[in-house]
């Protein structure tokens, strides 16, 4: 691994988090339904952004992106523009986020994965890792005050065009990977690595980002805090930047989504690097294939993950008793926690087939969980977080109320307690819920009453132009006619 | 006769040859669950959505549609309404290329894997604006086509293996409380396709589903989200193990056959039944075991899975057929049998149970040689068929069963009446019924041990695969593996101890008796030495003892 050294020199990326209040579309039960708005702009962004991506060819997604979501509705273009220049910044920004999110790490990390994921040694591991930590003690009091500066340095910086362009054309990664890495921002030294010599895994670990953020926007559309994106690198804002229970659950499912995508990667064989991961072969490793072939993909998918995610929190080190310390230490559990929410909870799938088609003999293989699932338990784990601080010698964490129960692997921690996200406050992150799209007598927090903090609703009537009496086939082709209705629409004031 | 070799051979012997054979037992399952990996290995992946613009598959161009490589067709990530909108359904084309690449190495497959079955795993989001009919399960119509190729080859050579179009039923469901946008159903796995040959190196598989407005087909599915394709494949170096235990066997249990058939015939007599039974029995095992298998690395055979299916059930008739004649072969009574049509209700039983299978067997694989993608269950017709041949089969099992228990039940009935008796007899009879008593008990003891194994390990394997757990723990022993390895073992040991322990002994009984029995014990030996008769039927010798214990 030569030209490592001036890595830890080059400024990480820009990790600042912008908040943006947004909901997402309302969707009408009956057929596709979108809201036109004049009065708020930001309304959509973030489903726009989503069709968006995926597709290679720009000139014909912009095209269908404004058709997609503004309809022929003359009073919605001002919106779909702007959604539209937005969502191209939400998407550049989305990589980066997760890369973001998921903070600092060793340079050694890639090599140290490669020869576990082969060798699988279990022994050989916890003596690295003994090492590491002796290390690290050393390393950690010089580092304080730098990180800090460091840290306002990168607030400054917003360049992420390279990533745009990478995130629209997942082949410009295939092609000339090497030169883009380096000039990504929000990866951090180590994960430029990884980007370099897996470079064909940068595609899916966007599309895991974009899946994480789609899935957060969907637990929380009925929260105050809503898991909104901005047009910044940081993505999820400052609410992320307080050890809070959200910045706890956007790490676990960015953690999760980046498992989930690989493993998909593997299966559809667009990864060159997917190992046969059951490690215990007879003898030789080559023959691996014809001695038991490659499966398992979603264990490559956690390893990976657990891998380029934390290498950020292992990059640097940090005192006892402080607070990157602290976080560092919060957000690896919680990477775990969402890492575990996956690939604990794969589904087993069987097939018979032996003689005359008995089930003399039984075939059976992992099937990922959907990310919907993943989704609802990381939301219950969130739901139940728990609050933890230092030990007295300031090195790990433990819970702050002894009662409750020891949070496990999969749980999620948090340090501090979130805001109530009712008013703009810059400096917790919360952009308030004011103008927010309530409901007028939920009971939940998405009723007008607990939503709006008690400050009162407008209500609007609108008119709805939805797609109605469909003939759906099972995919893509979908015939259908054009409806209006009024509707009520109340927002909080 | 003078009895079996089990009869004459001494306590310390037969112990030893019997804790040897446990030892080869136990060497068989070790063999299965250390040296071999799992028998079945899965491929398991996820289609890539290629678009056919030009629609050439419409038209009527069987031009394969790759997934990956410098041909890689124009595919879309999502098969959501906004991603791929302006793509009509009939042009999307599943395609998926096996073996994958790994470290940069585009992996092949190899003719070791012997099989490779494919089954499609279909995800159906839930979503209200286009539900998956649950009142009438829809019916799937899926064109497919299956490319091979070799490794040095190129793109423009793919073969076509096979096309054809399918009808399949996709059944699913979901519970109430996962009624939300997004969430899943369950379905069932639809089989696609089985190969009995793995003759390529790549096999690439072109799925299309293709709707219209007049048809029904493909009709209310709800909302495919992906297609996932599932192969399945024999692993290599199960395959070897495999191969070399039947190499390895093949001529053993040969050359038991041939020392066995010597013994019989150097009696200077005519065989009865129950020597020519094991005679037949050792044959098929013998068949079962020879190793043409070989061949597939070779040429392409496909037929070799019916075959083996065909030779496994053979040998499972054998086998059941040899317990009815053995156990009715030492009835204790006076009725004489000794041929084959005093058990031809029995015998029909075992035929029309291994007949239905048979039909079965070549209805579904048999067809399979000429369309790998047909299924018996697809078509309802085909799956009542199925299903009567299977219950047909499994009847004719339970009354075989029911036949069994009630000769053994005779037997013993008949023992125990004996048992009284034996105690006045010559010490020659009495040796010569002892002798009948001990050879069918220890066969009972050792049948019943066997099938109570296999019984007990395939009950295992079925428990031990729904708890399975994935990752964390290194599993070190292969238990479907030594479970497959362990019973052909201990089934051919079976038939190898039979052949050892049944063959006409050479020693006397007289020989370790007292000399004031020698006389007598010659005298009766003269008498039941069996003459042939003029009707070429042979008296059983225990109807002739029968016959004098009448008389005294």
């Amino acid at each position: 691994m030569s030209g490592v050294s001036g890595w830890r020199k080059r400024p990480r990326g820009v990790q600042l988090p912008l908040y943006h209040h947004g909901s997402l579309a309302v969707w009408d039960t009956t057929a596709y339904s979108r809201t036109t708005r004049n009065t708020n702009t930001n309304f959509d962004a973030d489903i726009s952004s989503n069709s968006n991506n995926n597709n290679n060819n720009n000139s014909d997604n912009k095209d269908s992106s404004v058709i997609n979501s503004c309809g022929s509705n003359k009073d919605s273009i001002n919106s779909c523009r702007r959604s539209n220049a937005s969502s191209n910044i939400v998407l550049c920004v989305v990589l980066i986020a997760l890369l973001f999110l998921l903070q600092a790490s060793t340079v050694g990390a890639i090599d140290m994965w490669c020869d576990t994921f082969v060798k699988k040694k279990k022994k050989k591991k916890k003596k690295k890792k003994k090492k590491k930590k002796k290390k690290k003690k050393k390393k950690k009091k010089k580092k304080k005050k730098k990180k800090k500066k460091k840290k306002k340095k990168k607030k400054k910086k917003h360049g992420h065009l390279g990533m745009s362009d990478v995130l629209k054309n997942p082949q410009v990664f295939i092609l000339g990977a090497t030169p883009i890495c380096t000039q990504l921002k929000g990866l951090s030294a180590g994960q430029v690595r990884f980007c370099q010599k897996f470079n064909d895994h940068m595609p899916s670990i966007g599309r895991g980002a974009k899946m994480a953020i789609g899935e957060c926007q969907w637990q929380f559309r009925f929260m105050r805090w809503n898991c909104s994106t901005v047009a910044d690198s940081s993505v999820f804002g400052p609410a992320i930047s307080i050890a809070s229970r959200e910045a706890a659950f956007t790490h676990a499912i960015s953690a999760a989504g980046v498992v989930h995508a690989i493993s998909r990667s593997c299966r559809e064989g667009s990864l060159h690097s997917c190992h046969c991961s059951r490690a215990q072969r007879p003898r030789n490793l080559d023959e691996e294939w014809i001695w038991g072939g490659c499966g398992d993909n979603i264990e490559y998918g956690y390893r990976f993950a657990r891998a380029f995610v934390d290498v950020r929190e292992q990059e640097k080190t940090h005192p006892r008793h402080s607070a990157s310390l602290a976080r560092m230490l919060m957000n690896k559990h919680n990477n775990e926690g969402g890492r575990k929410a996956v690939y604990n909870y794969a589904k087993v799938a069987c097939k018979c087939h032996g003689v005359s088609g008995s089930c003399a003999l039984k075939t059976c293989w992992q099937q990922l969980p959907i990310f919907r699932e993943i989704g609802d338990r990381l939301r219950d784990r969130y739901n139940g977080a728990t609050e933890v601080r230092f030990n007295r010698r300031g090195t790990r964490l433990v819970r702050k109320v002894r009662k409750f129960n020891k949070p496990t692997r999969e749980d999620l921690v948090y340090l501090e307690a979130s805001p109530d996200y009712c008013v703009a406050n810059a400096t917790t992150g919360s952009l308030g819920t004011k103008g927010r799209l309530c409901i007028r007598n939920g009971k939940g927090m998405e009723g007008c009453d607990l939503m709006c903090c008690g400050r009162g609703y407008n209500t609007y009537k609108q008119k709805l132009v939805e797609r109605c009496h469909c003939k759906f086939f099972w995919c893509c082709y979908v015939k259908c006619k054009t409806c209006e209705r009024i509707i009520d629409v109340h927002t909080c004031k | 006769m003078a009895g079996v070799v089990l009869e004459t051979l001494g306590t310390k012997k037969l112990s030893v040859l019997i804790i040897s054979l446990l030892l080869v037992l136990a060497a068989f399952f070790l063999i299965g669950g250390l040296v071999s990996p799992a028998p079945n290995n899965v491929i398991d992946t996820i289609a890539m959505n290629c678009v056919d613009k030009q629609k050439l598959w419409q038209l009527g161009t069987s031009k394969p549609f790759l997934p990956r490589g410098k041909n890689a067709c124009y595919h879309i990530d999502s098969l959501h309404e906004d991603q791929a909108k302006k793509v009509d359904p009939n042009q999307i084309v599943f395609s998926q290329w096996i073996p994958f690449i790994k470290k940069h190495n585009q992996l092949s497959m190899s003719r070791w894997f012997q099989n490779l079955i494919g089954v499609v795993d279909l995800e159906i989001e839930f979503t209200s604006k286009n539900p998956y009919s649950e009142e009438k399960s829809p019916e799937m119509l899926l064109e497919a086509r299956l490319y091979g190729r070799f490794k040095d080859e190129t793109d423009d050579d793919w073969r076509l293996i096979a096309a054809s179009q399918e009808r399949r039923t996709l059944e699913c469901a979901i519970e109430n409380d996962m009624r939300e946008e997004g969430q899943r159903y369950n379905c069932d796995l639809l089989p696609l396709f089985e190969l009995g040959s793995v003759y390529y190196d790549f096999y690439l598989i072109n799925v299309r589903l293709p709707v219209s407005e007049k048809d029904e087909y493909n009709d209310n599915i709800g909302r495919l989200s992906t297609f996932k394709i599932i192969f399945i494949h024999q692993n290599g170096g199960f395959t070897k193990v495999w191969f070399s235990m039947k190499t390895v066997l093949f001529p053993m249990v040969l050359a038991a056959l041939c020392w066995f058939w010597n013994r019989v015939i150097s009696q200077g007599r005519s065989t009865n039944l129950t020597e020519r039974t094991l005679f037949s029995l050792g044959i098929v095992l013998s068949v079962m075991n020879c190793p043409v298998e070989w061949f597939t690395l070779a040429f392409n055979l496909p037929f070799m899975v019916l075959l083996n299916d065909i030779r496994d059930g053979a040998f499972y008739a054998m086998l059941l057929s040899f317990w009815i004649i053995f156990v009715g072969e030492h009835m204790l009574d006076q009725i004489e049998r000794n041929k084959l049509s005093a058990y031809w209700k029995h015998m029909t039983v075992v035929l029309l149970a291994c007949l239905a299978l048979l039909i079965f067997e070549m209805c579904e694989r048999g067809r399979q040689l000429v369309n790998p993608f047909f299924s018996i269950w697809s078509s309802e017709v085909g799956s009542i068929a199925a299903f009567t041949f299977i219950i047909v089969a499994s009847v004719a099992a339970c009354v075989y069963f029911l036949f069994l228990c009630y000769l053994v039940f005779k037997v013993f009935r008949n023992i125990s009446t004996k048992r009284t008796s034996l105690l006045h007899m010559s010490t020659f009879r009495r040796k010569y019924y002892s002798g009948l008593i001990f050879r069918f008990k220890f066969l009972m003891i050792v049948t019943l041990l066997c099938a109570a194994l296999t019984v007990i390990f395939f009950i295992l394997g079925q428990v031990s695969e729904g708890e399975w757990k994935w990752g964390d723990e290194d599993i070190t022993l292969e238990y479907t593996s030594a479970f497959l390895t362990g019973v052909y073992g201990m089934w051919n040991v079976y038939v190898m101890a039979l052949l050892a322990l049944y063959a006409p002994s050479h020693k006397h009984f007289a020989a370790d008796s007292d000399a004031d029995i020698d006389t007598l014990s010659h005298e009766e030996e003269v008498q039941l030495t069996q003459v042939p008769s003029t009707s070429a039927s042979e008296g059983s010798n225990l109807t002739s003892f029968m016959a004098k214990t009448a008389a005294d």
